[in-house]
């Protein structure tokens, strides 16, 4: 050895330093930097976050309420095609499919319907009116025989040269999502229809958590007779396809509130969860703290609810956070088929169902709800996927 | 392991006995009989509706009359529809449902377990994202979403396939894709995470260690046990393709007996109501047999435990 | 003089997490020779396990060897691919595992796993001859009825009974060495002792070298001609059984010794000394000595510079700086050469 090598006892402090000392972190400390480094869970997080506050608040927001009509304005898209038929003072004009004429200003607000003061079906063309404006529609461009033209229809006001192309598409200000066949704003419906989809599904999971946490720790910690019996059910309730159950109910029920599809989706599917908390609760009250519990002479209730339970919590949370997208989808499919909430209320699923019957023609109508129940899907899939990683104990290095 | 089989199949019957008096119990609580309608039915008429069809029996004697009905699979007359029994309309609705439901389930198996099974072994690289993406997008659009979107796009914009009804070959494509949408990717999904925790376990590593090609290492000993959980998941998805088979064949217009039982719901047709559930709750049961049978089949384990305990 | 059978030079073995590399063998060299038994000693966390199945060639990503040689045989296990590996695996190199319950394929029976092992070393042995060879193997390790139950699935088998299956499978190629890792940590004291002497029986009866891997001194002591002692990824001492438990010459040692019951017939009250902190963080390894910050001797000398081998006979060195000829004195310590392998 050439250089010169220092055989001076280290100090304690210096041994120490040595060591890269890993803070400790406590569980929930340690669930939320885990959550925090899933991007996907994070994305889901403040997608549920916002999805919640579109619900509660949106709403306030909007001139209208979700049962406001306009028969006028239905079946308007979420963007408009207008065609200026004047300038100075500008005049634009939307047709709209089963031709409405309305007068909207330049930034995409719908003023108002045009009177349709004349109907000449043979030549296609109508006239429509407004105090002393009168605007010639004719659209027999590609529909008579021999015919052929670029455009479709052409505008002229007053008698003025044919406007045949269209000034701009403008999003529609007054109906952002588009307008429903009552001329109803679909934003406004939607965002309605989020706090019924939510509240179903809120509800029903912590329905079912409530029941299947009670079931599934009271069956693993009597055992024995009292257990067997207790999952002999479960299992029988297992074995029956329980969409058809809620249908049954809900056609017993017959009145179609909003209590009661929860209640219908609540009754039936705790038994996911109360297999999940009983095979928890089975393998934790083997361990030392609940027989120190029980030796120290803890009540029943409390070692269940109070040592139990909480120690079950990462992975109960996991199952209620899937349990609330499957309650959405489920809700949906029910008002599918038209058990869902009775009108003017809507849910996400009655909206998509209403939407079907117009598809071809406004397909935005069916669009915005199925979008909103697949974003709500997406995140709360994420935020599940996320904190299943982030609670897994099996993954937690020291 | 044959007294197992035989103890699970009377377990399966008993279950269709109590869905069936359950169904029964529940329609015939409902305020009202199947004739009550807005529009009030003379005292005499309905008197002569409820004679014909054994309405005005005591409820035991007309349950009774109901389970043998069910054991000589006569589920009597639909309500709703004049002339009709049930049995036809279910002889008429079945087979439609269950080709749809079994091109389903064919392509569910050939695309998501392989599917899912690349994407394990080819774990966080590009292919694998591009399956998970997919597969996500597949369990957050619900099977209305996909049918409509099927047929805006690939029926109405582009043309390619009809947009209603089962008359061409082709007309099978949109509703088998709608009705498998979930199912596929929810197996895809599935099938990954089992290969992926199988690929951990310390068997593989002694089948490694052992010097077994990895062939066999992943096509013997890991594909067998991955595909456990996933077996277990069909009961659920043949549950799944029935819920589906409502909204699907709704949309698509497809006379099968999914859309009798969404009609007969909103028809009050109790029979056919009772009929078609007790008849979808009898399959189901019995697909979660075969399951069982299937599960005791690939894992030796479960025979073991079942019997000694 | 024997012939080395395996030579493992300055293996470095590194897993690539996404919070980093943890350098779980950071250079390890040791060499054993044909018929030698060879224990590795070291807590969870040393490297052993990870040393083991380097030599196996069964680092799986995100893992891989960084640096260094395999010889076996003369030939550099490093470099063959898993394919030429997997020729050598369970054939000519057996490995089996600390946990027999879930070692086993539970959806195969016993004898389908044995018959694929075997078939697959001797290709043109059939099913029956297989068979045959496997019942053989079973008996060997001492299965009761082995012709019956062979027949049988690994759920149907104690803990005990499977590792001899384990070790029945692993030898029945007539591997040239056998690594056991932990083989007896996950069973009962009564049936360890059991496995221990069946595995110090065919030590005798089968040709092979045998790596034993264990945490246990107790283990070791009555089996191995080698010992090697390793601590936070590295080789501590190495020596013949009984340069480590008579003359132990690493602090580590020592205190492994101290914190182990002897179980000695003298009567004395003995203390056992636990050894205080933690192992080092692989991910932030030590830059001298891993032990150090744990050390009772520990030197400014020991924090900063990586420590070499220090030559103390023939058979025994160890890696602690106090061996160094100007190093204080320190009661019971021997002085060596410095050695760089």
């Amino acid at each position: 050895m050439m250089e010169s090598l220092n055989f001076e006892p280290a100090t304690a402090e210096e041994a120490r330093d040595q060591e890269i000392l890993r803070n400790s972190l406590t569980y929930w400390q340690d669930v939320w930097r885990r959550l925090k480094n899933h991007k996907l869970a994070m994305v889901g997080l403040f997608g549920v976050i916002f999805i919640i506050l579109f619900a509660v608040f949106g709403p306030l927001f909007s001139p209208f309420s979700y049962s406001d009509q306009n028969l006028d304005f239905a079946n308007t898209p979420p963007r408009l095609n207008i065609y200026q038929v004047a300038e100075n003072p500008d005049y634009n004009v939307f047709l709209t499919r089963d031709y409405k004429l309305l007068h909207v200003s330049d930034n995409g607000t719908i003023l108002n319907r045009l009177k349709l003061d004349d109907k000449d079906v043979i030549n296609k063309k109508y006239t429509y009116v407004d105090g002393n404006k009168f605007v010639l529609l004719d659209f027999a461009y590609n529909l008579l025989p021999g015919m052929e033209a670029e455009y479709d229809y052409t505008f002229s006001l007053n008698g003025a040269p044919e406007i045949s192309q269209p000034l701009q598409k403008v999003p529609n200000r007054l109906y952002p999502f588009g307008s429903d066949d009552l001329g109803r704003s679909l934003l406004v419906r939607v965002m309605f229809g989020a706090r019924i989809s939510l509240t179903i599904a809120f509800v029903a999971s912590l329905v079912n958590l409530l029941v299947g946490v009670v079931y599934g720790s009271i069956a693993a910690y009597e055992g024995g007779r009292t257990d067997n019996f207790m999952m002999r059910f479960v299992d029988l309730l297992n074995s029956i396809p329980l969409v058809i159950y809620i249908i049954l109910i809900m056609v017993l029920v017959g009145n179609r509130g909003l209590w009661t599809l929860t209640l219908a989706l609540g009754s039936v599917y705790w038994v996911q969860m109360a297999r999940l908390v009983r095979g928890q609760v089975l393998s934790l009250k083997e361990q030392e703290f609940v027989l120190a519990a029980r030796a120290l002479g803890v009540n029943r209730s409390h070692i269940i609810f109070r040592h139990l339970v909480p120690n079950a919590i990462g992975p109960i949370i996991v199952a209620m956070t899937m349990m609330i997208p499957s309650a959405v989808f489920t809700e949906a499919f029910i008002a599918f088929i038209g058990l869902g909430v009775s009108a003017p209320m809507a849910s996400w699923g009655t909206l998509a169902n209403d939407g079907l019957t117009g598809l071809l023609s406004y397909p935005y109508q069916l669009f915005f709800p199925s979008l909103a129940i697949a974003i709500t899907m997406l995140c709360f899939n994420f935020l599940g996927d996320g904190l299943r990683d982030a609670l897994d104990p099996r993954l937690r290095k020291g | 392991m044959k007294n197992y089989f035989l103890r699970r199949f009377i377990y399966s019957l008993f279950t269709i006995f109590l869905i069936a008096t359950v169904t029964f119990f529940m329609m015939h609580s409902i305020p009202g009989g199947p004739f009550t309608r807005e529009k009030p039915v003379p005292p005499e008429i309905m008197r002569a509706l409820n004679a014909k069809y054994h309405l005005d029996d005591p409820l035991i004697v007309q349950y009774v009359d109901y389970l043998k009905g069910l054991v000589t699979f006569d589920m009597g007359p639909s309500f709703s529809k004049t002339g009709t029994s049930v049995n036809d309309l279910i002889k008429a609705g079945f087979p439609i449902t269950a080709r749809v439901g079994f091109l389903a389930v064919l392509l569910i198996t050939v695309l998501g377990l392989p599917v899912g099974i690349i994407s394990a072994l080819r774990q966080n690289r590009p292919i694998d994202y591009f399956v998970m993406f997919m597969a996500t997008l597949g369990v957050t659009i619900p099977s209305f979403v996909l049918a409509t979107v099927f047929i805006y796009f690939f029926a109405g914009k582009l043309g390619w396939f009809p947009p209603f009804g089962l008359a061409t070959p082709l007309g099978y494509v949109g509703p088998v894709i709608a009705l498998s949408g979930y199912s596929l990717s929810f197996v895809a999904r599935l099938t990954r995470s089992s290969m992926l925790e199988v690929l951990r376990q310390d068997y593989i590593r002694t089948a490694r260690a052992n010097g077994l090609k990895e062939l066999s290492v992943l096509g013997k000993h890991a594909m067998k046990n991955a595909l456990i959980p996933v077996v277990t998941y069909l009961g659920p998805t043949i549950a799944a393709l029935m819920t589906g088979s409502f909204v699907v064949e709704r949309i698509f217009a497809i006379p099968g007996i999914g859309r009798y039982f969404v009609e007969s719901v909103s028809n009050r047709d109790y029979t056919t109501i009772m009929g078609v559930t007790v008849l979808y709750a009898a399959f189901y049961v019995l697909m979660v047999f075969l399951v069982d049978v299937l599960y005791a089949i690939i894992d030796p384990r479960i025979k073991f435990e079942k019997e000694s305990g | 003089m024997k012939k080395p059978l395996l030579e493992v030079k300055n293996i470095k073995t590194s897993f690539f997490s996404h919070l980093g590399e943890i350098q779980a063998v950071r250079g390890s060299s040791f060499t054993l020779n044909e018929g030698d038994v060879l224990g590795i000693v070291g807590e969870s966390g040393s490297g052993k396990s990870v040393t083991a199945l380097s030599v196996m060639g069964l680092i799986d990503n995100p893992g891989r060897i960084k640096e260094g040689e395999i010889l076996f045989d003369g030939e550099d296990l490093v470099k063959k691919t898993q394919g030429e590996l997997s020729e050598i695996r369970g054939n000519e190199i057996s490995m089996i595992f600390q946990d027999p319950m879930t070692s086993l394929n539970p959806v195969y029976t016993i004898e389908n796993q044995m018959v694929e092992v075997i078939r697959r070393h001797n290709g043109d042995m059939s099913k029956k001859e297989a068979s045959a060879k496997a019942v053989e193997m079973l008996t060997l390790v001492g299965i009761p009825e082995p012709e019956k139950r062979i027949k049988s699935y690994p759920h149907e088998f104690s803990g005990g009974m499977r590792q001899r299956v384990m070790i029945a499978t692993a030898l029945s190629c007539g591997p040239r060495l056998l690594i056991a890792d932990e083989p007896t940590t996950a069973l009962d004291v009564t049936i360890q002792a059991q496995i221990l002497e069946l595995m110090n029986d065919l030590k005798q009866r089968v040709n092979a070298s045998i790596i034993l891997i264990t945490h246990d001194l107790g283990v070791i002591a009555e089996v191995c001609d080698q010992i090697i002692v390793m601590y936070g990824g590295t080789v501590m001492e190495k020596g013949t059984e009984k340069d480590i438990f008579y003359n132990p010459q690493n602090p580590y040692t020592v205190g492994l010794h101290q914190s182990v019951p002897k179980g000695d017939s003298s009567g004395e009250k003995q203390r056992l000394v636990p050894i205080e902190g933690s192992p080092p963080d692989l991910m932030h390894p030590p830059r001298g000595c891993p032990f150090s910050p744990r050390c009772p001797h520990a030197m400014k000398v020991c924090l900063e510079k990586p420590v070499p081998m220090f030559k103390l006979s023939e058979t025994h060195s160890s890696a602690c700086w106090l061996l160094h000829k100007e190093a204080p004195e320190v009661e019971s310590y021997a002085k060596g050469e410095a050695s760089f392998e």
